[in-house]
């Protein structure tokens, strides 16, 4: 099936459904393997329902552990009754009863897989991601083989932008399941944002049969191709680009993107205008319009797109983050503290806004605020050394040298670090929110 | 659907004039490369393919009136190559060009005696004794020089006897009396560890001598770096190496390039400055004992407002915003931008390079040589950049910035931002090149600042500044007494209506570059000057009152303004025009 253009983006209720779809077959250690399996190969890339499982779990027999009636006449149900309740409420979308039930198995239980695993899913529509991680990592450890369960663990870090996570479990997917073409897209976008663009090429290329109407994803295969020297594919990618493109909105919208990751903002712009024109609401159209007059330096003109895109979609934290920033050039501290927070009251895990907050603290002289948005900041992101920087100046600034001191040489470190780790430091950074969203 | 247009990754130069702000002001001056017709024709020299990183980084232009006639010679450092180096110990450090009658220059290099060879990559002038002739300071690959001036342009190599030849791979060199015993002292930045014979072939560490996918020059990144110097002056000619003993050794040997003296916290002591490539830059505070202590990451002026380090190349300080106070620009390598901190005081450094509006036309260039300097005598510090690749093979690369660029000039707006008019200077219309260091100084006399810049494998330009804006301006000459001859580190105050503005003799800066040392102030439509103060580095401030514009004054530690010349109506300034 094709993403047509007015689903080129995906919508975040999308996502959830996806993630229940990875994971709702999950039934127990036994059969975990196989279900999944199947249920991977025959996945597709733009499937966003529910798949229904070929067998239920009250159809399976009975685990010794499971069994029901012994000793638990007092249980309203026994283990599979509760796990098929647990899977019906999460359907359902009733988290709270879903978690119920599946910890009553657990209860019963303490090594289903299945639980552990369907535990993840809810911690993930709920956007806890630490405690999603910690279920489906116990699942792993139980149902190690099962690549389903770190498939959804590369979703995890995926869904919080920390795409060089994101890399081994997909990797793992892969190599147990080659032709799995969602593990191949999801690894090959976290590829392309780590910019391993070679890398990014090799595993999104054998897409093509089934993605070469998608133009996400060729507009990723055409900037990866092209940064890894790798003409052909670069061109075919852009050929195709153009041709199912035509003149829709969508397509001037990746044109202008494709012009704003190669820094030419006045073409970027032109494009934009272009989409602007076929739908003046397409989702981050203005967000990217924004970004292209940042770089201009039209600080005004930025701040009113990502106004313009907030009145659009007012639930994604990416453009208050923008207008804070924004704001924060313009050194109108209260606008753009004020965008920061609205950001992190949409995704509290949004980094940059967190930092930003803590720059504008620290630029006002309010240590405490400062340190505690630093603290915040360092839970998010430990390995980011711009914290223990800004940190190191405000305790100087307090009068607290040697704990400053400690910060600079910790930020030395990390640096350091970092620096050997990544090597160069390369261009081009364009944040690509629309694209980290799981692909369909 | 045009392929090219996804396939460029370079810049669209987009020059934007925004529109004027209120009060108005005067035109942007043109500058014109008068160079060959002037005399300066002698190239840089260079290889091609840049096969090596010593290949890359020579080097600095210095402006010295080296027979006091008052006006301003140039000097420009030669570089050398690789084989030139191995076969005949490289080329003269320097050339020095004499200004003559009628603004035609002389190379006498030669008959000046300033012949030893080798590869030069800076320029610093003091007078380190005293004699009231400016000396000069040649840092450069495998050893350095210091000429001692004899009068009428002829020098002495003193490099041996006064103990300052350092070795390694010096870049930047800046003089100032630290202890202020009333001898000027000498810091040496230094970069990385080349050795002549076991030279890493291009492209032959995947990690570290590769470019976008280019086989380049091997370096920075993966090379040993080397530790910087500080040669305490004893006053008879002969220096010590004190770097370590001073605290400004750079233990974890940093690659060291631009450096410049400058009291940012006003306690009237010089403070240094050093900017490091791929590296934390320093800010080293005098501790007024003869050690320094190293507050850059502390006072929020050693990296860029995220904590990221820069590839920083060039420096210069100077109050842009009128608040009593130094404030920095640091050029930085491509994908960048150039930085600039403003000095808040007890609050340090901030990083205001987004704010001031030139992160977007410096990011894809590398920057070197850099100036705060007022090109239009508004009393308003406008910035001057330098541009060039280090990479030759980068103009293989579609859409990327060029191994030859743009100068860039920026107009201060008055509100804390710059406005880009390169163009509108006749800059942007120039020929491109690969250029280093700049030096900047009243070379012809009309009070409009000019520079002089240095292009890498090609003569230097010589920008001169026609700034027909009506505007007045002055100039001072300083001479120590007490303190160190050239007064080198004595700051200047001038009030002229509401404006009051302050600058710092200065040895060393920019890009391993040395400025006019008579200090320039524009003064806007002010004829008089209420109050000039000179605070000299022996501590002693002097205060003048009501001084007219428009003439260059020599001010002598202790007895005032002792000779005056007066500077010719711009209208008038039609020289080689």
């Amino acid at each position: 099936m094709s993403s047509g253009p007015s689903r080129w983006i995906r919508r975040p209720e999308q996502l959830d459904i996806l993630l229940l779809a990875d994971t709702t077959t999950l039934r127990n250690r036994r059969q975990l393997g196989n279900l999944i399996c199947s249920w991977i190969l025959s996945f597709s890339l733009t499937l966003v329902i529910p798949l229904t499982p070929q067998k239920t779990f009250s159809q399976l027999p009975p685990t010794s552990k499971t069994q029901a009636g012994d000793g638990m006449r007092e249980a309203p149900r026994n283990p599979e009754q509760l796990f098929i309740a647990g899977e019906t409420a999460l359907r359902n979308g009733d988290l709270n009863r879903a978690e119920q039930n599946f910890r009553r198995v657990l209860a019963t239980d303490p090594r289903s897989a299945g639980a552990y695993a369907n535990l993840g899913v809810i911690s993930m529509r709920r956007k806890q991601w630490d405690q999603a991680l910690r279920m489906l990592n116990k699942a792993d450890r139980l149902a190690p083989t099962v690549a389903g369960i770190r498939l959804n663990i590369g979703l995890v870090y995926y869904r919080q932008n920390d795409f060089r996570s994101a890399i081994a479990p997909f990797e793992s997917v892969l190599r147990d399941l080659p032709n799995s073409a969602q593990a191949r897209y999801l690894l090959g976008l976290c590829y392309f944002f780590n910019e391993r663009w070679a890398e990014a090429v090799d595993t999104l290329q054998p897409l093509w049969g089934e993605q070469s109407l998608n133009m996400n994803y060729l507009y990723v295969l055409a900037i990866a191709a092209q940064k890894a020297g790798r003409t052909q594919v670069d061109e075919r990618a852009l050929s195709r680009l153009a041709e199912i493109g035509q003149d829709t909105p969508e397509f001037h919208l990746l044109m202008g993107k494709a012009h704003l990751n190669n820094e030419e903002d006045d073409k970027a712009l032109a494009e934009f205008v272009q989409a602007a024109k076929g739908d003046p609401k397409l989702p981050f159209l203005h967000f990217n319009m924004g970004l292209a007059y940042l770089h201009k330096q039209d600080y005004k003109q930025a701040a009113q797109e990502f106004r313009q895109d907030i009145a659009v979609e007012p639930d994604v934290a990416f453009a208050y983050d923008k207008l804070g920033t924004v704001y924060a050039l313009e050194e109108k501290d209260a606008e753009a503290e004020s965008s920061f927070r609205q950001a992190l009251r949409l995704d509290p895990h949004l980094v940059s806004s967190q930092l930003g907050l803590a720059k504008i603290y620290q630029k006002q002289g309010k240590n405490s605020e400062a340190l505690s948005a630093l603290n915040q900041v360092e839970k998010m992101s430990p390995d980011n050394y711009t914290v223990h920087y800004l940190r190191g100046q405000v305790l100087q600034r307090i009068g607290q040298r040697e704990k400053a001191k400690a910060e600079f040489d910790t930020y030395t470190r990390m640096m350091n670090a970092a620096r050997e780790k990544r090597g160069r430091e390369l261009s081009g950074d364009i944040p690509n929110p629309e694209l980290m969203k799981e692909p369909e | 659907m045009c392929k090219s247009t996804l396939a460029t990754l370079g810049f669209l130069i987009t020059v934007l004039v925004s529109g004027q702000k209120t009060p108005p002001r005067p035109a942007v001056p043109h500058f014109e490369d008068i160079a060959a017709q002037a005399g300066l024709s002698v190239p840089h020299i260079s290889s091609p393919e840049k096969r090596y990183i010593v290949e890359s980084m020579s080097g600095g232009v210095g402006l010295i009136d080296c027979d006091n006639d008052g006006k301003l010679d140039i000097i420009t450092v030669n570089g050398s190559t690789v084989d030139r180096y191995r076969e005949n110990g490289g080329d003269l450090m320097i050339t020095l060009y004499h200004q003559d009658a009628g603004f035609k220059f002389t190379d006498i290099t030669k008959q000046a005696g300033l012949t030893r060879k080798g590869w030069g990559m800076g320029i610093a002038v003091a007078d380190y004794d005293n004699d009231g002739l400016p000396d000069i300071y040649v840092t450069g690959y495998g050893g350095n020089a210091l000429y001692h001036n004899l009068g009428n342009c002829k020098f002495e190599d003193v490099t041996d006897k006064a103990g300052v030849g350092g070795g390694g791979f010096s870049t930047g060199a800046a003089w100032a009396d630290y202890d202020r015993d009333g001898y000027v002292d000498l810091f040496v930045s230094r970069y990385v560890h080349v050795d002549m014979s076991k030279l890493p072939a291009p492209g032959s560490d995947a990690k570290f001598c590769r470019y976008r996918g280019l086989l380049v020059q091997c370096g920075p990144w993966g090379m040993q770096g080397e530790s910087d110097l500080l040669f305490h002056n004893r006053g008879d000619g002969t220096f010590e190496e004190v770097s370590k003993k001073a605290g400004v050794d750079d233990p974890n040997h940093y690659y060291g390039l631009g450096a410049e003296w400058g009291d940012y916290d006003n306690d009237g002591w010089p403070d240094l400055y050093v900017a490091n490539d791929a590296g934390p830059n320093f800010l080293y505070h005098n501790r007024h004992d003869g050690t320094f202590e190293e507050e850059g990451l502390a006072q929020g002026i050693a990296v860029g407002a995220d904590g990221m380090q820069q590839g920083s190349m060039g420096v210069d300080w100077g109050d842009y915003d009128h608040d009593g106070r130094l404030d920095m620009i640091v050029t930085n390598f491509v994908d960048q931008s150039d930085t600039l901190y403003r000095n808040l005081g007890r609050q340090g450094f901030v990083d205001v390079t987004g704010p001031s509006h030139i992160v977007k036309p410096t990011y894809p260039y590398v920057g070197w040589g850099t100036a705060f300097f007022d090109m239009d005598n508004s009393g308003w510090l406008d910035i001057f950049v330098a541009n060039g690749h280090v990479y030759p093979q980068v103009d293989s690369l579609p859409g990327e910035a060029h191994y030859r660029q743009p100068m860039l000039l920026f107009r201060n707006q008055r509100d804390g931002t710059f406005e880009e008019v390169s163009a509108p200077a006749g800059l942007a219309a120039m020929p491109l090149a690969s250029r280093r260091g700049a030096a900047f100084g009243e070379i012809n006399n009309d009070g409009c600042l000019d520079i002089v810049v240095l292009n890498v494998g090609e003569p230097p330009s010589l920008l001169l500044n026609h700034c027909q804006n009506g505007n007045h301006r002055v100039l001072f000459k300083l001479v120590g007494t007490k303190s160190n001859r050239l007064a080198i580190g004595a700051r200047v105050t001038v009030k002229s209506g509401k404006l009051v503005q302050f600058s710092e003799v200065r040895s060393g800066g920019s890009y391993l570059s040395q400025n006019d040392l008579r200090l320039h102030f524009g003064l806007g439509t002010e004829t008089n000057m209420s109050e000039v103060s000179i605070t000299w580095p022996s501590g002693k401030t002097e205060t003048l009152h009501d001084i007219p514009a428009d003439f260059i004054y020599t001010i002598l530690e202790g007895e005032g303004i002792r000779d005056k010349s007066k500077l010719p109506h711009l209208m008038d300034s039609t020289i080689l025009k």
